[in-house]
């Protein structure tokens, strides 16, 4: 297993590469001049404007500027923001961890709530129990983020007061519930359907209507025998999740005003802040590929049914 | 300016979302009165809401919300009365010019300090403005030393020092500039001409960067807390009264919605008011809301004059210029909060006079200059197209401006571009009209005048060119008296706006509002609080 763990991670290098040349390129193309952006809406002397192209080594050719990012990279360097002059690497080491957390959160949220409203479904099937999950879970899928986010923000700590509104406070547990409920609660709506169709499937199936005929308890059978085998699509669900949450929480993060990567993400696109874009995707992009592959491995651990091989990476 | 424009698809939906923000939230009805400065209460800390920066260095002082940060922990020379914008003593004490005008003498406060207890002297203020202008430092707003006799040299890099400063004693500083200019001292309350202490940029200049020493009645108290926090305390050795308050906890949020709703949650003192929700929040706050109050910010649409249709036909810019329904777009789109503009120079400056030729809504006479043009009900008039930055919330009023054009026969055509190809096209003159916003960075007419109709300033975008109106501007910028010089800027205006080269729409105002225990409040023409008056009640 640890062989398959380092062959995968090997794989992601040329990925991580080609993201970098893709959004060096595409940074490039796009328009914006960076230094033009640190004007705001001033139109600067061509004096001015040159002296911070210069500073930002926008006048060397783009093979130049290319070249010396990825000798930086393989250093380890991420280079330096364009516009606050923070090395990329402390911009990131300061945004990713509430991210992290919120993403984490957000996930036990997820899970908590959609695995038993999805089994509960499943079970009460063509009940209003299912109609009922079936019909907050369309309206959360519905709902815009920033929405649900307000309303969160005006009836919990507005009205009752109960919440902070935003913000990361003190880094307190209390500072991360909202958003993280928001974040999980509409990433709870996919889940819950794919649990319920999951568990259809395996209640459906020979070996289950086998453990009924043999007279196994109902509990037994639903959590021991088929939760069990429905847990592949739903763990690969969870996993795709994380990485999204952490790093496409862009509009969570920006109603609940949380200081996270995403957020800073965001704000560097309109500053065309090359350096922290192509810093914070890369990493973005490395974490999703690792989170995805610890879902592998832990489908690997849960059902024997799933093998990682060699030649392709899951064999269900 | 740059946290105020949204997206006017966020805005709508939010604006949604008002009607259930009153009903959740209750009708708070505070009352205020904003006392003289010495009857302060001392103590507690101030929660001010700030977008983010993009700097709290002076040399890098350049939007609004860096730069309310320096002026709390920065004092220039001079500074302004917060209500009327008169220059008043701050690190010097007293300054004087030569007859000429071209070289001025500040003395300094002798035992002003820096809030590492070094003594401000004029050394100082001559490193910190070579920094400034330093070639390395890429400074966005050098552009202000440009009167200083040496400016060019630095900014290419060809020097370090520029020529026209030196400290003849420990406590003066002597200026020579590079032409008359008698209202000099006035653009020295601009932030960036701060005093800074070489031995702390020297030590750690990225410290210096999220942490500055300055000499103002605030200090750091940590490093800024980039997304989160800047936190600001008492500085005890200042040489002025000390602020009322410990310290001043500006909390970094990037929505306005988000911040207004943590101002409704008691965990914000101070917001601005969101768009859209302006005429609900101003009556709910009716004692700490301020709405419509004047800034030094002038929004216009300028005529390309280097192009055939408008180079000679002055009749038809002023048939435009009264075309345009000011009173729908300051009242309307900007909810009361703009003021419309008939003439150029704000309101918000000192000793404001209403220019005779200023513009007001008159489709009437309109008609009539457009017939006296030759262009009688528009004919012959060809499609006009006016360009604007997109996302900059210039949708609503350039689409009245259309409609009004429309009625008067006149065809308009919006186009909305990206900001890079709207400084190119402007650059480039490729265009009829444009939409422009002017902010005059220190309260003087020169700000206005100067900088957009003089026929050599960069800042020139129409290719406006009088030689009566340059005369005017250069001999004001001459004149010893303010009297006098307040007088040849009025005529200038007035040519100007004969001349009419650009429509002036309206002049931004404030939309902000405080908690109700904030006291000695006071929102200035620049948009800008001092925080040194600010006390707490109980």
């Amino acid at each position: 297993m640890l062989g398959y763990f380092w062959r995968r991670l090997l794989w992601t290098m040329p990925v991580l590469l080609g993201v970098t040349v893709l959004l060096f390129l595409l940074l490039q193309v796009i328009p914006g001049d960076p230094a033009l952006s640190r004007f705001g809406d001033r139109l600067p002397s061509e004096q001015s404007l040159r002296n911070v192209q210069e500073q930002l080594r926008l006048t060397e050719s783009v093979y130049t500027q290319f070249t010396s990012y990825l000798g930086g990279l393989i250093r380890g360097d991420l280079g330096t923001s364009y516009v606050t002059g923070e090395p990329v690497r402390e911009i990131i080491a300061r945004t990713l961890p509430p991210s992290l957390r919120l993403a984490f959160l957000a996930i036990v949220i997820e899970l908590l709530i959609a695995v038993p409203a999805g089994v509960l479904a499943a079970i009460k099937r063509d009940t209003w129990i299912d109609r009922f999950s079936f019909v907050i879970a369309a309206i959360l899928v519905a709902m815009p983020v920033f929405l649900l986010g307000l309303l969160f923000q005006l009836f919990f700590a507005i009205r009752l007061h109960w919440l902070p509104v935003g913000g990361l406070g003190d880094g307190s547990f209390i500072y991360h519930l909202m958003p993280a409920a928001v974040m999980g609660l509409i990433a709870a709506a996919y889940l819950s359907r794919v649990t319920q169709s999951a568990m259809l499937e395996v209640l459906d199936s020979d070996y289950v209507l086998a453990a009924r005929a043999d007279g196994l308890p109902a509990g037994r059978i639903v959590f021991h025998y088929a939760l069990r085998n429905a847990w592949p699509p739903i763990l690969a669900l969870v996993g795709l999740h994380f990485g999204l949450l952490i790093g496409s929480a862009i509009a969570t993060e920006y109603v609940f005003d949380w200081p996270g990567l995403g957020h800073r993400l965001y704000i560097a696109v309109g500053q065309r802040d090359r350096p922290l874009i192509i810093g914070a995707t890369l990493t973005l992009s490395f974490l999703f590929v690792l989170v995805n592959l610890g879902v592998d491995l832990i489908q690997g651990l849960i059902n024997p049914k799933v093998r990682l091989s060699r030649r392709s990476e899951i064999d269900v | 300016m740059t946290a105020k424009h949204r997206s006017s698809f966020t805005l709508s939906l939010f604006s949604l979302v008002i009607i259930l923000m009153v009903v959740l939230s209750g009708c708070d009805t505070t009352s205020s009165d904003n006392k003289s400065v010495s009857a302060g209460k001392s103590g507690g800390t101030l929660n001010y809401f700030l977008g983010e920066p993009a700097s709290i260095d002076p040399a890098h002082a350049l939007e609004s919300e860096g730069m309310q940060v320096i002026k709390a922990v920065f004092d220039g020379l001079v500074d302004y009365d917060p209500k009327t914008l008169e220059l008043k003593p701050a690190a010097a004490t007293r300054w004087r010019s030569n007859k000429a005008g071209d070289e001025w003498t500040f003395w300094l406060r002798e035992g002003a300090k820096f809030h590492n207890g070094d003594p401000v002297r004029a050394d100082d203020f001559i490193f910190a403005w070579n920094r400034v202008a330093a070639k390395k430092t890429a400074s966005e707003v050098a552009y202000h030393l440009a009167p200083i006799q040496g400016f060019g040299d630095v900014q290419e890099g060809e020097k370090s020092k520029m020529r026209g400063l030196s400290a003849p004693e420990t406590y003066v500083l002597k200026v020579k500039l590079a032409y008359p200019f008698a209202d000099f001292p006035k653009i020295l309350g601009h932030p960036v001409f701060s005093p800074v202490p070489q031995d702390e940029v020297a030590k750690n200049a990225r410290k210096f960067a999220t942490k500055p020493v300055g000499n103002g009645p605030f200090a750091l108290k940590e490093p800024w807390r980039r997304q989160e926090t800047i936190m600001l305390e008492r500085f005890e050795d200042y040489y002025g009264r000390p602020a009322f308050l410990d310290g001043v906890k500006f909390k970094i949020v990037d929505s306005e919605q988000t911040a207004f709703l943590q101002f409704q949650g008691g965990a914000l003192d101070y917001v601005s008011i969101p768009g859209g929700q302006i005429n609900v929040v101003a009556k709910q706050f009716k004692n700490t809301a301020i709405v419509g109050e004047p800034l030094l910010v002038l929004n216009f649409y300028g005529f390309n004059l280097r192009e055939k249709v408008f180079a000679k036909n002055v009749k038809l810019r002023r048939a435009i210029s009264y075309a345009v329904n000011r009173g729908v777009i300051a009242n309307e789109i900007y909810e009361g909060a703009f003021v419309p503009a008939g003439g150029i120079v704000p309101s918000g400056i000192s000793d404001y006079k209403k220019p005779k030729n200023a513009y007001t809504y008159s489709p009437a006479k309109a008609r009539k200059l457009l017939k006296e043009a030759g262009h009688p009900g528009g004919k012959g008039v060809p499609k006009l197209t006016l360009i604007y930055g997109a996302g900059r919330g210039h949708d609503g009023p350039a689409q009245v401006m259309q409609e009004n054009l429309r009625q008067l026969g006149v065809k308009l055509e919006l186009k909305a571009l990206e900001r890079d190809a709207f400084f190119k096209a402007l650059m480039s003159g490729k265009m009829s009209m444009f939409a422009g916003s002017w902010q005059g960075d220190y309260p003087s007419r020169d700000a206005f005048l100067y900088s957009l109709f003089h026929s050599e300033s960069g800042d020139n975008m129409v290719g406006y060119a009088n030689k009566k109106v340059d005369k005017l501007l250069v001999d004001a910028r001459r004149a010893e008296k303010e009297r006098d010089r307040r007088k040849l800027y009025n005529q200038a205006e007035e040519l100007i706006l004969q001349d009419a080269p650009i429509v002036p729409v309206t002049f931004v105002g404030t939309s902000v509002v405080h908690a109700a225990k904030v006291k000695g409040f006071v929102r200035t023409p620049l948009d800008d609080t001092p925080l040194d008056r600010v006390w707490l009640a109980d």
